[in-house]
């Protein structure tokens, strides 16, 4: 799990706080940004394994910053972070890689939820590319 | 207009009313609403209503059959049943009660109306039907009788035709006036009390005089009968028969001759008898009764007897004669009746002849007591004859009694006897003391020697001429004989000792005169002898004795007849003496009568012959006449005349009559009974049979009206016709009688006769037939003129002396009308059954105009229909008419005077007279001779009329009348009902139409074998299922609810629905479901099932597009109302949440031990990281923190909860029990955490007012639930707000019905709600609670819910301080 790098983009300060200390509690590496352009220019210039994309952000749609990222690093497992019951990825996400799995409901009662699905994300997309 | 009178019979008061309400809306007067059985009964009888509307499931022990039944049984009240479902049985059992039609419920007006007046309708036609049935009946039964009816009071109210007849009295004149007013005064008793008994009931008979308008006499049989009407009596109905001829001729018959009747007792006899004329019969019973009378005058016993007897014999009374026999006819050449009563003046040739004559012979009566007068009498031609005449008196005491005469012709004596005299006369001047002829014959040569002159007058020889002449010559040669042998025998024994020779003997001799004549003589003859004493001649002394002799001769001779006649005749003479009590002489004709020769007769005593009784009887009677001897006044020769039973010699009994007289001898003393005894049998027989039965009387005085037949079998032709033939037949007797039975019989007919007599020949023979049995049947005749005739005959056989059938005895009696009016009756049933088959109006009344034409003998007819919009009149059928008169009536307009006769509805029946006279001369162009027309009416208006017409007969018959009245009748019926039966049709054409092609899917179901009977196109379209594919209820089942559970679910549901629609009355609810069509797709399908019958009607509903369309605006809605919100709200709460959760979580994390960061932090900072937690525990920061994760998991929970109120509501419509769903939704909210620990929601007071009679209500469960459980949060959430301690929270929840809504109304006590707060209230997210308070969502989604769901409302009413009520508004009924 170390040396796995994840970035956290969501504009609420306190949930990359605590997201970015639990991950880091779990041996990720944690970059984290407050709006989605922050967090893209991020990912254009470092290399992420993961990325946890808030939904509803003050500048843009969670959905385009994912659909961003996957263009700027397409290995990137990105996680839709949101408040919503009933969201369901678009089929432009799901051709990406997006699917189900990849939809990190707030609130999230057991953390170590995340933490099994980013491993699970990325241990798959590891295989498949070391493979 | 009399209002029509109806009985309501109905045990739900509601449709009760409903039904009073209609039927007053529709102009019927109801008079009466009962609810049982037994109420109606008793009402129906004493409101008498028009018609009884009957509810065939009553409360009580009586259901509306029974109570049917037995209204029918006391009054004739027609009956209407109302039904819900009828099964077949209770129809079948309702049928019995012969209901005029079924209504069945729910009941509309129009089928209300229609239904009435067609049974007032049918109940009036079949009324009238009725009665005149029943005057055909009587009319049929009574023929020549007169029928009366009368009211309680023995008013008349109705009298029949024939009374003109037969009393000469009209129909007006006995209408209205008591019956007793014709009833002779002697008889008024009697009839009073047959009135009086009558009214007890069953039928009385018997026979009065009446008065006839003529003040003569009328005997009646009459039988009547009591009415009753409804129970109570109503006068009573006679019928009565003139039965005065009868009388009559029994009377006569009695009276005149009691012979008649015996001799009537072979019907053949009494014919022959009525057929003999009066005049003989009556010459006869003259001579029988005087022979009677004669016969009891013993003087002259044998005298009297007869007619026949060889003198002329004949009785005057006050000189005129008054009996003559037929000798005396043939002596005088008159016959009876022309002597009869005549004096014998006629008979002589001068008065003084005959003064003459009465003054000898009064003389000599007066003297000896008779007289013997000769003298002459004057022959009806003129010739003059001798007359030797003896008269007596009947009474010898009484000189003016009646004489009795004999006449004896003595013309031919007399000739002879007046020589004789002449000579005579003048030997008696010659010799007055010799007045003898002596003469001598010689003994040898038989020749006389010597004879007296007084031999000369005597014999007519000289007597020198008579010497020498022989014997032979003057003694008849029958004596000559006897002579020779007298003189041998005397001159045999002459000499020989004490034989005197001086004797003499006397002969009567006789002798013939010297003109060949006979004369009798006196002769005393003796020997004369010669000088030795032989006898040598004999002489004789002769006086004539002719005289006397001939007189002798012929009293001998007569006499010797009438004993021959008295023995011949069938009377039996006898005479007893009474002291030896034996017969001393007894008529030959004993035998006959009695059996015994008249020997035998002689030795039996009067015990032998009498039975026991008559001997008693002749006893009593004997001894009677004996204690009245001698009395005053008492006739010693009274005739006695006793019936008595006499024994035959051979055991059987036989009926005579006794006339009897006493002889006496010369003193007056009783030595015997003289008798004439005479066979009554057959007379006795004959009354007996008649006292048994009036039935023969009948026969006999009927008979003359009747046309009596005698068939003689072996000649096969009549024998006999009575002369009424003419009037019945058209024949003569005469020709009748030598026609075959096949030319006076149409050939049916004469089937009918060879039958009967073939049957009856084979019966003859087996024993135990009755000989005098008669047959009665009924043949047409071909009358001479070709018609025909109905008769019916009574026959019997007559029998030869064998007692073989050898003809038959027929009494004839027309019976056409009878035969006319069955004719008319069976017509008029024909014409019913066959109207019941029609269904064509051109057809039907084809048909009537054809039943109308036979029923009445005319020959064409038409029907009009009146047209309804102008009034005018269309020819709609026509039978036998011409072509320019079907032209000129195939229509009338309103104003011409045909319609407007039609219009009037009163029959017109015109003769040609009356034709003639009419303006309209189509009539008479088309040669109609009579016509009738007969206004068919309904509802009192003229539809239609009725024309019958003939071209050859004049008038049409009364009788005619009522049948054609009766046919328009049915004309009216035919019209109605196909009428009836096209509108029907058209409707049902109609109604199918629109099932056919209605855009709803609709099924027809039996309920009973659950076959699915039709199906329209749209469900074919719509679900793809036809009868082909689904032909029962189960393959649909199957088909359309797959899943064994939910199928279930389905049926149970329906089942739930029916029952629920029975118990309440009203319509099934309809009922969603989803429907597997035949393609596999599921459909969402509402049903609607209504049941008629047994039928059950489905109409389907597709709610799928709907259902669709529905939730897409509901979730479009959610989306722009809530949904949207619901997803943003979720969204703002989470992020805090998350923040919340996280946080409390990564907290937790960085203080956990398996974490080495966190070692790693502590030593770093120098502490003992275990010392941490210990302290963190210590101070419970850990178990803050905890607490901290658990509320933020619960508050997401809420949310998620929250958010599936926006989701997509389960909106399933079923029936819901409110106050169930209410008690359920006040459970879940105690068991709330929220409300619980919150708002303490335990201890606020909840108070139910339900109303527990409210149905269920369609709604939606869950919604409901959802709504009031809102409703309770907001109610303890307000209260909660509350800051006193003397505060008790109370929620009172009611429910209940207002208007056709169900109502719920929640209602607490809190602060309540500020107007401006109310009008925002059910705004989404307007909420008061503040920040965490609520979501502002509870009341906007409540009102979404039954606004939009449910069809209802949901509103508030409050004051501040005065707590608050939510109102929800939910329909009871559902539309789609």
């Amino acid at each position: 799990m170390s040396g796995m790098r994840v970035i956290i983009i969501d504009d609420e300060p306190m949930i990359i706080k605590m997201l970015k200390g639990y991950l880091e509690d779990q041996g990720f590496d944690v970059a984290s940004a407050g709006t989605g352009r922050e967090g893209l220019e991020l990912i254009s210039r470092e290399r992420f394994d993961a990325a946890i994309v808030d939904l509803g952000l003050a500048d843009m749609e969670g959905s385009n910053v994912v659909i961003r990222a996957k263009t700027i690093q397409p290995g990137i497992a990105c996680f839709i972070h949101t408040g919503s019951v009933d969201y369901i990825p678009s089929d432009e996400l799901v051709s990406l890689g997006v699917d189900a799995d990849s939809v990190i409901r707030k609130p999230q009662p057991d953390m170590h939820e995340i933490s099994r699905a980013i491993v699970k994300k990325v241990g798959m997309k590891g295989r498949g590319v070391t493979s | 207009m009399i209002k029509v009178k109806l009985l309501v019979v109905e045990d739900e008061l509601v449709i009760g009313m409903s039904i009073q309400m209609s039927l007053e809306r529709l102009g019927y007067a109801v008079v009466g609403i009962v609810s049982s059985g037994e109420e109606a009964v008793e009402k129906a009888l004493e409101l008498q209503p028009d018609l009884i509307l009957m509810d065939i499931i009553l409360s009580g022990t009586m259901d509306g059959i029974e109570a049917a039944r037995e209204i029918r049984k006391q009054v004739d009240i027609p009956i209407i049943y109302l039904t819900a479902n009828a099964d077949s049985p209770t129809v079948e059992r309702a049928r019995d009660t012969v209901p005029y039609g079924y209504l069945n419920k729910p009941i509309n007006e129009r089928d209300l109306m229609s239904n009435i007046d067609s049974a007032i309708h049918k109940h009036h036609l079949e009324k009238r039907l009725r009665d005149r049935e029943e005057r055909y009946r009587l009319l049929i039964e009574s023929l020549n009788d007169i029928l009366i009816s009368t009211d309680e009071n023995g008013i008349v109210t109705y009298v029949s035709p024939q009374i003109k007849a037969i009393t000469g009295y009209t129909e007006t004149e006995i209408v209205g006036k008591n019956f007793a007013e014709f009833v002779h005064p002697d008889d008024s008793a009697k009839t009073a009390e047959l009135i009086e008994k009558g009214k007890g009931g069953g039928s009385r008979m018997g026979e009065f005089r009446a008065i006839g308008s003529t003040g003569d006499l009328i005997w009646f049989h009459v039988s009547g009968s009591p009415a009753f009407v409804n129970g109570r009596f109503n006068g009573i109905r006679v019928i009565l028969r003139d039965i005065t001829k009868q009388k009559r001729a029994e009377e006569e018959a009695r009276h005149k001759n009691e012979e008649l009747l015996a001799a009537n007792e072979e019907l053949q006899s009494i014919i022959e008898e009525l057929e003999s004329t009066n005049a003989e019969f009556e010459a006869q019973n003259r001579e029988l009764l005087r022979t009677r009378d004669e016969l009891a005058t013993d003087d002259a016993m044998l005298r009297s007897i007869f007619k026949v007897a060889p003198v002329g014999i004949g009785t005057e009374r006050n000189r005129a004669i008054v009996w003559s026999n037929s000798m005396l006819h043939e002596i005088t050449g008159y016959a009876e009746e022309e002597l009869y009563g005549q004096s014998a003046r006629m008979l002589y040739l001068s008065d003084e002849d005959y003064e003459e004559l009465a003054r000898q012979m009064v003389e000599q009566i007066y003297k000896t007591g008779m007289g013997t007068v000769e003298t002459r009498w004057k022959r009806k031609d003129g010739t003059v004859i001798d007359i030797l005449l003896k008269a007596m008196l009947m009474d010898p005491d009484k000189m003016g009694a009646d004489g009795i005469f004999m006449a004896l012709d003595i013309t031919e004596k007399k000739r002879a006897g007046e020589a004789l005299r002449r000579s005579e006369e003048k030997y008696r001047h010659l010799a007055e003391n010799i007045s003898d002829n002596l003469w001598v014959v010689d003994l040898k040569t038989l020749k006389l020697e010597y004879s007296s002159p007084y031999g000369k007058p005597i014999l007519g020889y000289d007597t020198l001429a008579i010497q020498g002449l022989p014997i032979r010559n003057i003694i008849a040669p029958e004596h000559l004989e006897m002579v020779k042998d007298i003189l041998a025998e005397e001159l045999d024994r002459d000499g020989q000792p004490g034989i005197d020779p001086n004797r003499t003997r006397t002969l009567e001799l006789k002798q013939v005169h010297k003109n060949g004549s006979t004369i009798w003589t006196e002769t005393t003859v003796k020997f004369l002898r010669d000088e030795t004493g032989k006898p040598v001649s004999v002489i004789g002394v002769a006086h004539e004795i002719t005289g006397r002799k001939q007189f002798e001769t012929e009293l001998v001779a007569s006499e010797e007849k009438y004993r021959e006649l008295a023995e011949h005749m069938s009377d039996y003479l006898w005479v007893l003496d009474i002291h030896a009590l034996k017969y001393t002489y007894v008529s030959p004709s004993c035998k006959d009568l009695i059996g015994y020769e008249t020997e035998e007769s002689l030795m039996l005593a009067a015990s032998d012959v009498l039975t026991p009784d008559s001997l008693n009887k002749a006893n009593r009677f004997f001894a009677g006449e004996f204690s009245r001897e001698g009395r005053e006044g008492v006739d010693p020769d009274r005739p006695m005349i006793l019936e008595l039973e006499l024994m035959h010699k051979d055991g059987h009994i036989v009926w005579t009559e006794m006339t009897a007289k006493f002889l006496r001898d010369k003193s007056g003393a009783i030595t015997g009974i003289l008798g004439v005894s005479r066979d009554i049998t057959r007379r006795k027989r004959t009354e007996l049979a008649l006292a048994a039965s009036e039935e023969k009387y009948r026969l006999m005085s009927e008979s003359i009206s009747d046309l009596i037949l005698i068939w003689d079998i072996m000649t096969e032709r009549f024998s006999y016709v009575s002369p009424v033939s003419w009037e019945m037949t058209g024949y003569l007797p005469e020709e009748l009688l030598s026609l075959p039975l096949n030319e006076i019989l149409t050939p049916e007919s004469h089937d009918v006769v060879i039958g009967v007599m073939g049957e009856e020949i084979a019966l003859d023979s087996r024993p135990g037939i009755n000989p005098a049995r008669s047959r009665v049947f009924t043949v047409e005749l071909k009358r001479k003129d070709g018609s025909t005739l109905w008769i019916e005959i009574t026959a019997r056989f007559l029998r030869n002396e064998s007692g073989n059938p050898a003809g038959v005895l027929g009494v004839a009696r027309d019976i056409s009308e009878r035969k006319h009016a069955e004719h008319v009756m069976i017509l008029q049933r024909d014409l019913a059954q066959a109207l019941g088959a029609i269904s064509v109006l051109e057809d039907a009344l084809a048909l009537c105009i054809q039943t109308g034409i036979r029923a009445t003998g005319m020959d064409s007819g038409s029907v009009h229909l009146v047209d309804r919009l102008t009034g005018g009149l269309d020819l709609a059928s026509h039978i036998g008419l011409g072509e320019a008169f079907i032209k000129k009536s195939s229509h009338y307009d309103e104003q011409s005077p045909n319609a407007r006769l039609v219009m009037k509805g009163e029959p017109v029946y015109s003769t040609y007279e009356e034709i003639k006279k009419f303006s309209d001369k189509s009539l008479t162009k088309e040669g109609l001779r009579a016509i009738a027309i007969i206004p068919v009416m309904h509802n009192n208006r003229a539809i239609a009329c009725l024309g019958i017409a003939s071209h050859v007969i004049d008038n049409i018959p009364p009788m005619a009348r009522n049948t054609l009245e009766n046919i328009a009748a049915h004309i009216g019926d035919i019209i109605m009902r196909i009428e009836m039966q096209d509108s029907l049709r058209r409707s049902e054409e109609k109604f199918r139409l629109m099932i056919e092609n209605s855009p709803f899917p609709i099924a027809i179901i039996e309920n009973s074998t659950g076959a699915i009977t039709y199906t329209n196109k749209s469900l074919e379209n719509i679900l793809g299922y036809n009868t082909a594919n689904i032909p029962t209820m189960r393959d649909w089942l199957k088909a359309a609810y797959p899943d064994p559970a939910y199928r279930k679910k389905i049926k149970e549901s329906w089942e739930q629905r029916v029952r629920d629609a029975v118990t309440a009355g009203t319509a099934v609810e309809p009922q969603e479901a989803d429907v597997r069509c035949l393609d596999g797709t599921l459909r969402r399908i509402e049903f609607h099932m209504v049941f008629i019958g047994d039928l059950l009607f489905f109409m389907m509903n597709d709610l799928t597009e709907k259902k669709i369309n529905q939730e897409m605006m509901i979730q479009t809605e959610k989306m722009t109302s809530l949904g949207g919100l619901a997803a943003g709200m979720a969204h703002e709460i989470n992020n805090p949440l998350g923040i919340i959760l996280q946080g409390a979580q990564g907290a937790l994390s960085r203080l956990s031990s398996a974490v080495k960061k966190n070692k790693d932090a502590a030593a770093k900072m120098g502490l003992d990281f275990d010392r941490v937690l210990e302290f963190l525990q210590e101070r419970d920061i850990v178990e803050y923190l905890e607490g901290i994760r658990d509320a933020g998991n619960r508050a997401a929970k809420i949310v998620s909860n929250m958010l599936q109120f926006s989701r997509r509501s389960e909106t399933s419509i079923a029936p819901v029990d409110i106050n169930l769903l209410i008690d359920k939704t006040i459970e879940i909210a105690s068991n709330d955490y929220d409300l619980k620990k919150k708002y303490n929601f335990r201890k606020i007071q909840i108070i139910r007012e339900y109303n527990l009679k409210l149905k269920k209500v369609p709604c939606s469960e869950t919604g409901i639930q959802q709504v009031i459980l809102n409703l309770l949060k907001n109610a303890a959430q307000a209260m909660g707000n509350v800051k006193s301690d003397k505060f008790k929270p109370v929620i009172t929840i009611r429910t209940g019905k207002r208007g056709r809504s169900a109502v719920i109304e929640v209602t607490d006590n809190g602060p309540g709600i500020d107007s401006n707060v109310q009008r925002h209230i059910f705004e989404p997210f307007y909420t008061t609670k503040g920040m965490g308070g609520g979501t502002g969502l509870g009341l906007s989604v409540s009102h979404y819910i039954i606004d939009k769901n449910h069809n209802g409302s949901i509103t508030v009413e409050s004051k501040p301080g005065k707590g608050a009520t939510f109102i929800i508004s939910l329909p009871l009924t559902r539309t789609v």
